[in-house]
């Protein structure tokens, strides 16, 4: 890290080479479309070279790249919806970010997992754009808003349409308490009362 | 007559289901909810059940985070080419600024003997 901010041409291509799947699969997880996301990952890069140096190393450089990523796809997504002859609509479905190409992967992705996934890529891009960054890349609230573009309070409230939305496609099936159990659970409490 | 005790009405110390549903999604985050929201899951198998849903969701969304997707190495070719050639911009601009500066300066000394040429001659004449 410290080579490649100190201008070692090496030491940055290694770093390209070692975050350049991550960065891909969190712009394909924002954008939902593969030719976007190595778009993104390209603009990704080239952002990374140019400002390098002014990355202070208080924060992880993973992280440094996954709000740089965050950026770009928000600023794609916006280039999109203002000159593309089709635009991207909120409800336009996306494609489906699984590990298709990796059979054993494949393989090993539970039943849950793919309805997770493809729960995820059905929400509208808004929404799914910022659980993405807090429930699975762990952003915090003013890091995803200031990359959105958005205010914090915008950003918790897209938060919560999200999970009540991924919530609403997988809660039923998921719930490990039966209404048997619920019912159960509640004649106890009233007997206890 | 007598004065009236004064006791809080229930409403206002007791959540609703549908109100503790309105908090449980925020609340997955923060691990934490108010008292009265604590109070209503003690008595409430459903949303406690609900509760745990968010729970769970959350969970499994972080485990998301494993799941990778390789792009091929066509993307890196890509990215790592797009890196030199910006390197090479930045070099030719640095040396075309390099170049640039020196020729300004060079026109600026030549400037300043051709005035010191002039003065002479005018001084030489007069």
């Amino acid at each position: 890290m410290a080579e490649a901010r100190a201008g070692d041409r090496e030491a940055f291509d290694q770093l390209v080479r070692a975050t350049y799947v991550d960065t891909y699969t969190l712009a394909l997880r924002l954008t939902g479309h593969e030719e976007d996301a190595r778009d993104v990952v390209q603009d990704v890069y080239l952002r990374a070279y140019r400002g390098l140096r002014r990355f202070r190393g208080d924060a992880r450089f993973a992280t440094w790249l996954f709000r740089i990523t965050a950026n770009c796809a928000s600023s794609h997504l916006g280039r999109r919806r203002r000159h593309a002859h089709e635009e991207l609509r909120d409800d336009d479905a996306p494609v489906d970010v699984r590990a298709e190409t990796d059979p054993v992967q494949r393989a090993e992705t539970g039943a849950l997992r793919v309805e997770l996934q493809e729960a995820l890529a059905e929400l509208p891009p808004r929404l799914r754009a910022v659980v993405v960054l807090r429930d699975i890349y762990d952003l915090t609230h003013e890091a995803i808003a200031a990359e959105l573009g958005i205010s914090e309070t915008a950003a918790k409230v897209r938060l919560h349409r999200a999970r009540r939305r991924l919530r609403d496609v997988l809660g039923p099936a998921d719930s490990p308490a039966s209404p048997s159990e619920a019912t159960d659970d509640e004649e106890e409490v009233a007997r206890a009362g | 007559m007598p004065a009236e005790p004064a006791v809080a009405p229930p409403s206002r110390l007791a959540l609703t289901c549908d109100e503790l549903a309105e908090l449980l999604p925020a609340a997955a985050e923060a691990g934490s909810l108010g008292v009265a929201a604590r109070a209503h899951l003690r008595g409430c198998g459903r949303c406690r059940a609900e509760a745990a849903t968010y729970e769970r969701l959350r969970h499994r969304l972080a485990g998301l985070r494993a799941d990778r997707v390789d792009p091929g190495p066509d993307l890196l070719d890509a990215v790592l080419e797009a890196v030199r050639r910006r390197r090479r911009r930045r070099s030719q601009m640095a040396y075309l600024g390099a170049a640039g500066g020196l020729a300004a300066a060079s026109a600026g000394v030549a400037g300043a003997l051709m005035s010191l040429a002039r003065a002479r001659r005018h001084r030489l004449a007069g």
